[in-house]
């Protein structure tokens, strides 16, 4: 649906952007990672066409994105914005109306999505009176009001207390599931992992990896197992050459494969020297991956 | 949504979000009593539609002579149209002199004596004419008249008098002085208006979510459409206000042509409104904090201070050189040329050109400020040079 293609963008002498590119279909969620300043925010206002980019384009459904394109967007900037003195639901019936909608439709759904945010105040409370989680979740009702076919969400959960994460995670999970594209930037990569489909790495302005967590792991090239091994005894690993012990830890223990097709050998091994507890892949957090990325790039 | 829909929907904000403001409907209040009052003042300082009415005391002891009771008739019909005498009896001619002293009464008659405040009151003149009125219906008794030939010959009409040079002039620069104060801070305070507005989007950073969806052409309109619908608003609603008092109070007579002059006076104040308010956003699109709009938009104020001042020459003398070129040229036409029609007849070749080049500068200001603006308004921080953001690449510029 969206393709960012090959965009570069200079700031003065600062190159923001270079060679970046991205892609987002229907009823999936893309995280969208990397430290401040990497160029996350630079790419998610040019994707929502109101930066232009020194080269490269961005595409909708195949075709340069258009005016009508971008109104069926949803968007959150990274600076939030909305009027300080107006009252909630009014606010997020205007931008329902912005997005062509009409006033009692818009009102309708800025009704329901307070409610469906849990927003704790009255629909006619000025946005200034509200705590900024609330602040916050009423950001996100006025980028979902017009039921956008994607969403462009800058540090969506940031400022956000456990149960505003929840709700937002919540929600973020409805629109996948209503077939809406979702890309959004953060920092909690615990959060990233748990609900991307896929996941784009940026730093300095250029994109260092980019796939599914299966992806990234793989293409890693680390291959280590966790096995837990009662009453085996030291040494018990010696038998299969190209694996060795990496570390160990509350009876876990993470062995490095040279090969993963010496998996089985492991297996066989383990078996024959006690009792296997547990036996499988380690699953790399993305925060480890992330770090380990960043690290390699540097 | 058609384009012209956005827009109306971004004037419509601004209208609702000020009128919601309880300060803004109290204000408007206030400055309705004070037209109100305003215009009922000249019905207290005296004059006014009833006309002038003067008391006029004659010194009698004991019942009054047939002269004086002649006298007490003339007074009563000297005055013409639009000026009463009320005559009372007075005791004696110190009792009088007191009472004029005190304000009391105008004049007195004792005799073959006036006496007055001043010898060139109108007063003394009504005065002087009844009592030369009535010593001549007696002399022409005396002469063998008879009643009908005595009424015959007072009969004659004087001729009347229309005094409109000095009434007229003076009434017409009143409402030319008090017309250009007004459009000036109808002007001033929604000018400020437009620019606090530009700038408390930035500050919000409400505006890249609104630019996401509309057009900055879209926004900028909107805004100023906005806000002027209430700037004339409250003007019309002042003016109506006004006109309304005058006419139901009588208080003040209004000169020919008084009304197409108003009218003349709101499609410039339109175009003026369109001219320094488009250069208002432009300028306030450069800066990020509230604090800095003021220093911003230094060149609106001191534009229109200018043009303020120079208008209220035009209003001293609405015929000379100077009033007839500030008419023309813009933008201090915008306040100039309603001071001058208001204030006394403007060749129609005048009205034409002043309305074509205060046309064609507003329609110049709009565009270099759409502009500037699409440029400036999404650059937060530092502030923008001007010069950057006339060459800057336009935001959200997407077919």
């Amino acid at each position: 649906m969206l393709q960012v293609d090959q965009l570069r963008k200079t700031f003065g002498s600062v190159t923001a952007l270079d060679d970046v590119s991205l892609e987002v279909r229907a009823g999936e969620i893309v995280g969208f990672v990397g430290s401040n300043g990497a160029g996350k925010s630079t790419t998610m206002r040019i994707a929502m066409g109101v930066l232009s980019p020194d080269s490269g384009q961005v595409r909708w459904r195949g075709k340069s994105l258009t005016f009508e394109a971008r109104r069926r967007f949803g968007y959150m900037p990274e600076q939030r914005g909305l009027y300080p003195k107006m009252g909630i639901r009014d606010q997020i019936a205007y931008f329902a109306q912005l997005h062509g909608m009409s006033a009692s439709d818009g009102t309708a759904a800025a009704t329901r999505l307070l409610e469906q945010m849990q927003v704790e105040a009255e629909p006619t409370a000025l946005l200034q009176a509200l705590s900024l989680g609330n602040q916050q979740r009423v950001q996100l009702a006025a980028a979902l009001v017009h039921r956008p076919e994607l969403l462009i969400l800058d540090e969506p959960f940031s400022g956000l207390d456990p149960l505003g994460v929840d709700t937002m995670a919540q929600v973020l999970r409805q629109c996948c599931a209503d077939g809406v594209a979702v890309l959004f930037s953060s920092h909690q990569l615990e959060l990233v992992e748990r609900l991307c489909d896929r996941i784009t790495i940026i730093r300095s302005g250029r994109l260092i990896a980019s796939g599914t967590l299966e992806e990234l792991r793989a293409a890693k090239g680390e291959h280590q197992l966790q096995v837990r091994v009662d009453g085996a005894p030291d040494g018990w690993l010696a038998g299969v050459p190209g694996a060795s012990i990496a570390s160990s830890a509350d009876g876990v223990q993470t062995i490095e494969l040279a090969d993963p097709q010496l998996d089985q050998q492991v297996l066989a091994a383990a078996a024959q020297a006690g009792r296997v507890v547990s036996f499988g892949w380690r699953a790399q957090p993305l925060s480890q991956l992330y770090r380990d990325a960043i690290a390699e790039a540097a | 949504m058609a384009a012209g829909g956005i827009v109306w929907l971004i004037a419509k904000r601004e209208i609702d979000s000020r009128w919601a403001q309880k300060g803004f409907r109290w204000g408007t209040l206030v400055f309705l009593v004070v037209i109100a009052a305003t215009a009922l003042l000249p019905k207290f300082i005296g004059g006014g539609d009833g006309g002038t009415s003067y008391d006029v005391g004659i010194v009698t002891q004991g019942p009054a002579s047939p002269e004086q009771a002649a006298l007490r008739k003339a007074l009563g019909s000297v005055g013409g149209e639009g000026v009463s005498i009320d005559v009372t009896d007075i005791a004696s001619a110190g009792d009088g002199r007191d009472k004029v002293r005190d304000n009391d009464l105008d004049a007195v008659v004792d005799g073959n004596r006036i006496m007055a405040r001043s010898g060139t009151d109108q007063v003394v003149g009504l005065v002087q004419a009844a009592v030369a009125a009535t010593t001549f219906e007696a002399a022409l008794r005396e002469a063998g008249l008879s009643d009908a030939e005595i009424a015959g010959v007072l009969a004659t009409p004087a001729p009347t008098v229309d005094a409109i040079e000095a009434s007229d002039k003076d009434a017409r620069r009143g409402i030319a002085t008090v017309t250009v104060v007004l459009l000036f801070a109808q002007l001033i305070g929604y000018c400020s208006w437009v620019g606090l507005g530009v700038v408390e989007e930035k500050t919000s950073r409400v505006v890249e979510l609104i630019l996401a969806t509309v057009r900055p052409w879209q926004l900028l309109l909107g805004k100023l459409l906005g806000i002027g619908v209430l700037a004339v608003g409250q003007l019309v609603a002042m003016g109506a206000v006004g006109l309304a008092v005058i006419k139901v109070s009588g208080s003040f007579e209004l000169p020919d042509g008084a009304y197409s002059a108003i009218g003349v006076s709101f499609v410039w104040f339109v175009l003026g409104f369109a001219f320094f308010a488009a250069m208002s956003a432009a300028l306030a699109s450069l800066v990020s904090r509230q604090e800095e709009v003021s220093g911003v938009m230094l060149p609106v104020t001191a534009t229109l201070m200018v043009s303020y001042f120079l208008a209220f020459a035009v209003t001293a003398s609405s015929d000379g050189t100077l009033a007839q070129v500030l008419g023309i040229v813009p933008p201090v036409s915008s306040l100039a040329m309603p001071a001058r029609v208001v204030g006394g007849d403007v060749p129609a070749w005048q009205i034409a050109l002043s309305l074509v080049l205060l046309v064609l500068s507003a329609a110049l200001v709009l565009a270099i400020a759409a502009r500037v603006y699409r440029a400036a308004v999404l650059h937060s921080g530092s502030r923008v040079k001007l010069r950057e953001a006339w060459r800057g690449e336009a935001a959200a510029s997407l077919d």
